[in-house]
């Protein structure tokens, strides 16, 4: 492959043909998982000349004829719908959010001509040929044909935009604050650590075969905003004992199913050394980490066995420089987005950060976003987790025009507080792990909410369409629904979370979801409790509503809802949850989602799986959560307090139970 | 009886007028249609003109002059539009010259609409913003439009009409040319002196946007030429 035709595509390989020390002395091949077995016989990345030279022209057909090969397809940022055939999932990774506006008009451009799905295919909420916004501030399109990958790799290199290593074993895109160099309140923006971070480990051959997915978070600001504790690699603002600004070092942390806030490292890390810091985090974790159980195999397990000192121990021996203590943590509290309209740093200009529910916009939408860009703001856009953009550089004078725009009424900065805080996963329109369809159904059950309490304030926000220049975001309730256990829309860390299941009511089985309250980020960090299990689909809408009204009529002047969440106890709020008709007019629950039918007598290992976990579990890390101060301790008691939660709760495991659990033959989320 | 559609009539009842006017038009031209089946292209021209005045537009694709020789003998003011997508062959805007200045005609050439140039060439959304768009823009408040479409051009247009009411477009489109083959084509340009495009002898059979039509060898279908290598066969002006 010349080097010219890979520029070409954007897939060019970078670093060291050399492999990683993990095959000898640690472990020999006969140990390692069919995964690890595959990525050796042929390193993942070649899968990218695999798919310009022959899956593109032969078709979907010849990579199934290659062992491996549908694994190795992620590395070049693709995965096969749940559809199968020809159609393909596209991740395009946008290192720390930011977008110029060629690239994100390109990106749209590519999801309107290419992204279109077979007839009967288009939703009656989003259309067609749409993209989603993700909480790796990414962008994903749908419906690709694998002929035209090479003409959209082609396309995105131009404008210098990458898919390779968006998902795989390997560095994800590295988050970072949305608002980096823009932000008031920053202690010094990041973004460009972030985007050197992010090019290092780019197409990087050494560095590519990592035991599981690597999720890197880098920030200046002092809002948490890049999610540094539920990543592998969490870097947040600290200030040295000698006064320098850097960053403090957190590592470990996850979703999925088997949570886990991450531990402090406490490390002082200059801006300049945080690539080789992440760098030996890459290689501490590619050499040490489980190569032999894919569901053990994220860097947390490593961490957790280690223990943080036993880790950053492991992580000296491999560091080009010294460790030194982090000194003071500049971490203020959580921000949860960026929606609404704020003040730049700059004088007279001014950020807008514009409510996509559910992070779905048509691709035509993406291109006009560009144009608003370039005529109102300073070219760019700003990707946040929570499935949102923001136009940024918009001069005063030019703001009143930006709001007249058609797009702002649609993906308005002033929305109500549900459809504001609103995350959903792919779900099972697209997904293979799904278990219920999440992206429609959470924009009815936000738009519901918005519709039912409108006008009247939720938390201490300004009402729905107020325009309010403040940053305060405490009104919003922000509603996470993933269509299973693996976490995709970070519901563990939601004012209330959904996770797909199945009930069985009567003789059908229906779509569902556990409910959970009460998750934060930030001073407050807690995860979720897990309030209801299984609660058919079409009775939440209304159940919702009890529990919001009673938030509303109990909660502290500028309560948010989290907090409130975690002081009513558990058995409370699902009684709220389950009551029917505490004497207010509720609208009519819809009919139920109802899957298959169950013949009574049968003993189906659906059944037996759903039925198994009938009782809700009462977890006492609610309680856990609360009781942490919120006031600032020394590195070394914090790193203990962070731990604490995530050993009380039963829904986090130490490794070995994981093990276990693991190893159960009927785990629930395979239902179905 | 009819009642007149103004103020003070419902939105429902307005409609149901248009919908009765429509269901009468229909029917006149598909009576008209059918009864064509054996005419001559010039005569359905001539009942167009008569018919529909300046409410008549046509649209060509430049890649004859067959329909332009035809439809100025019977009117030669009528008003003919020519998509320029900005992709075509320097041959074919060579040719529309050529032709404009044979028949003084009275040309509308369309410019794509802005931005069109951000998408790929041979896409849905390319089409659209190439031709769809400017043609809607330039049949705005016509009442019927004239095409070269001819059967044998693509299976998807075996079975198209000699007239018919276009839902999608809200026009009588009129195919004077439906049942025409290209050797129908070729002995009419004999006859007739017609200069032909030049790219016809490279074997060009069926002349599009450069970037997405190729000659076809002899033999071959016409408009395999066209977005080869692509399940695409149509543009998007003439869907039904």
């Amino acid at each position: 492959m010349t080097k010219d035709k890979d520029e070409l595509y954007g897939t060019r390989m970078t670093g060291s043909d050399r492999a990683m020390r993990f095959i000898n002395p640690y472990r020999t091949v006969g140990e390692l998982n069919q995964i690890e077995q595959w990525k050796l016989e042929r390193h993942p990345l070649e899968i990218a000349d695999a798919i310009i030279d022959r899956y593109s022209v032969e078709g979907p057909a010849a990579i199934a004829t290659v062992p491996g090969e549908v694994e190795r397809l992620k590395w070049a940022g693709i995965y096969p719908q749940k559809q199968g055939g020809d159609n393909f999932m596209m991740r395009v990774k946008v290192p720390g959010g930011f977008l110029t506006a060629p690239q994100i008009r390109e990106i749209g451009v590519v999801a309107d001509a290419f992204g279109e799905g077979p007839d009967g295919s288009e939703s009656r909420v989003f259309g067609s040929r749409y993209a989603d916004l993700t909480t790796r501030q990414s962008i994903q399109i749908h419906w690709l044909r694998i002929e035209d990958i090479p003409r959209i790799w082609r396309r995105f290199a131009a404008v210098g935009v990458s898919t390779v290593q968006a998902c795989g074993d390997s560095a994800r895109n590295v988050l970072c604050c949305p608002v980096s160099g823009i932000d008031a309140d920053e202690a010094f923006n990041a973004l460009p650590v972030a985007q050197a971070v992010s090019a290092f480990f780019g197409g990087n051959r050494e560095y590519a075969n990592l035991p599981r997915k690597f999720k890197i978070s880098i920030t200046g600001c002092t809002e948490d905003c890049a999610q540094a504790e539920i990543n592998d690699i969490g870097l947040w603002p600290a200030r040295s004992a000698d006064g320098e600004l850097g960053f403090n070092v957190l590592a470990g942390g996850g979703l999925s199913d088997g949570e886990r806030m991450a531990s402090d490292l406490d490390i002082f890390v200059r801006p300049d050394q945080a690539v080789e810091l992440c760098r030996a985090i890459a290689q501490t974790f590619g050499e040490l980490g489980n190569r032999e159980n894919r569901g053990l195999a994220r860097m947390r397990y490593l961490v957790q066995e280690l223990g943080p000192e036993g880790f950053r121990s492991a992580l000296a021996d491999r560091a080009a420089f010294d460790l030194v203590p982090a000194g003071t943590d500049l971490t203020r509290r959580y921000r949860g987005d960026h929606v609404g309209v704020h003040p730049q740093k700059q004088p007279g200009l001014v950020y807008v950060g514009c409510s996509v529910p559910v992070g779905r916009m048509s691709g035509l939408e993406l291109v006009e976003v560009a144009r608003l860009a370039e005529t109102y703001g300073d070219g760019t856009v700003r990707l946040s987790t929570d499935q949102n953009f923001t136009l940024t550089g918009v001069p005063e004078d030019r703001l009143d025009a930006l709001l007249g725009e058609e797009l702002l009424a649609k993906y308005s900065p002033f929305p109500g507080p549900f459809s504001r805080g609103v995350v959903a996963c792919t779900g099972s329109e697209f997904c293979r792990f799904a278990i219920v369809e999440t992206k429609e159904r959470a924009v009815k059950w936000a738009r519901f909410l918005d519709e039912q309490l409108a006008g009247e304030p939720v938390g201490a926000a300004p009402r729905p369409g107020e325009r309010s220049g403040v940053r305060e975001d405490a009104g919003v309730v922000r509603m996470h629904f993933s269509g299973c256990s693996a976490s995709c829309a970070q519901p563990q860390i939601a004012d209330i979370g959904f996770r797909g299941e199945i009930a069985k009511v009567g003789t059908h089985l229906e779509e569902a979801v556990d409910i959970g309250m009460g998750g934060s980020l930030g001073a407050g960090s807690g995860f979720i409790d897990w309030i209801e299990h299984a609660r058919p689909v079409n009775t939440v809408p209304n159940a919702l509503l009890r529990v919001v009204r009673r938030y509303q009529s109990e909660r502290g002047e500028t309560e948010p809802f989290y907090n409130w969440a975690r002081r009513v106890p558990d058995d409370e709020l699902r009684r709220t949850l389950a009551a029917e008709g505490v004497g207010l007019e509720e609208p009519v629950d819809e009919p139920p989602v109802r899957l298959v039918a169950v013949a009574p007598a049968t003993k189906s290992p659906v059944k037996k799986a759903a039925a198994k976990k009938a009782p809700a579990k009462k977890s006492p890390s609610r309680k856990a959560a609360a009781k942490k101060a919120p006031a600032k301790k020394s590195p070394v008691k914090k790193a203990a307090a962070k731990k604490a939660p995530a050993k009380k709760s039963p829904a986090t495991k130490s490794p070995s139970k994981k093990a276990a659990a693991k190893k159960a033959p009927a785990t629930r989320k395979r239902v179905r | 009886m009819r009642r007149p559609a103004g103020p003070g009539t419902s939105e429902s009842e307005r409609k149901m007028a248009n919908d009765e006017e429509l269901t009468t038009l229909r029917a006149e031209i598909d009576e008209r249609s059918a009864a064509f089946e054996t005419s001559a292209a010039g005569s359905v021209i001539a009942w167009a003109v008569e018919r529909f005045g300046s409410g008549l537009a046509v649209a060509c694709s430049f890649q004859d002059a067959v329909l332009v020789d035809l439809v100025v003998a019977a009117d030669p003011g009528i008003e003919i539009i020519f998509l320029d997508t900005g992709a075509h062959f320097p041959e074919t805007l060579g040719y529309v010259e050529t032709i404009r200045a044979r028949y003084d005609l009275n040309l509308t050439v369309t410019t794509p609409v802005e931005g069109a140039g951000d998408w790929p060439c041979g896409t849905e959304r390319c089409c659209e913003f190439r031709k769809v768009q400017p043609l809607k823009q330039a049949l705005a408040g016509k009442a019927a439009w004239i095409t070269g479409l001819k059967r044998v051009d693509a299976p998807t247009r075996a079975t198209t009409p000699i007239a018919a009411y276009d839902d999608a477009w809200g026009l009588v489109k009129i195919n004077p040319l439906a049942t025409w083959t290209d050797l129908d084509i070729a002995g009419y340009e004999d006859d007739h002196g017609i200069p032909r495009h030049p790219l016809l002898a490279q074997g060009y059979l069926s002349i599009g946007c450069a970037p997405t039509t190729r000659p076809v060898a002899e033999g071959e279908d016409p408009r395999s030429g066209r977005w080869a290598d692509t399940g695409k066969v149509e543009c998007g002006l003439h869907v039904a």
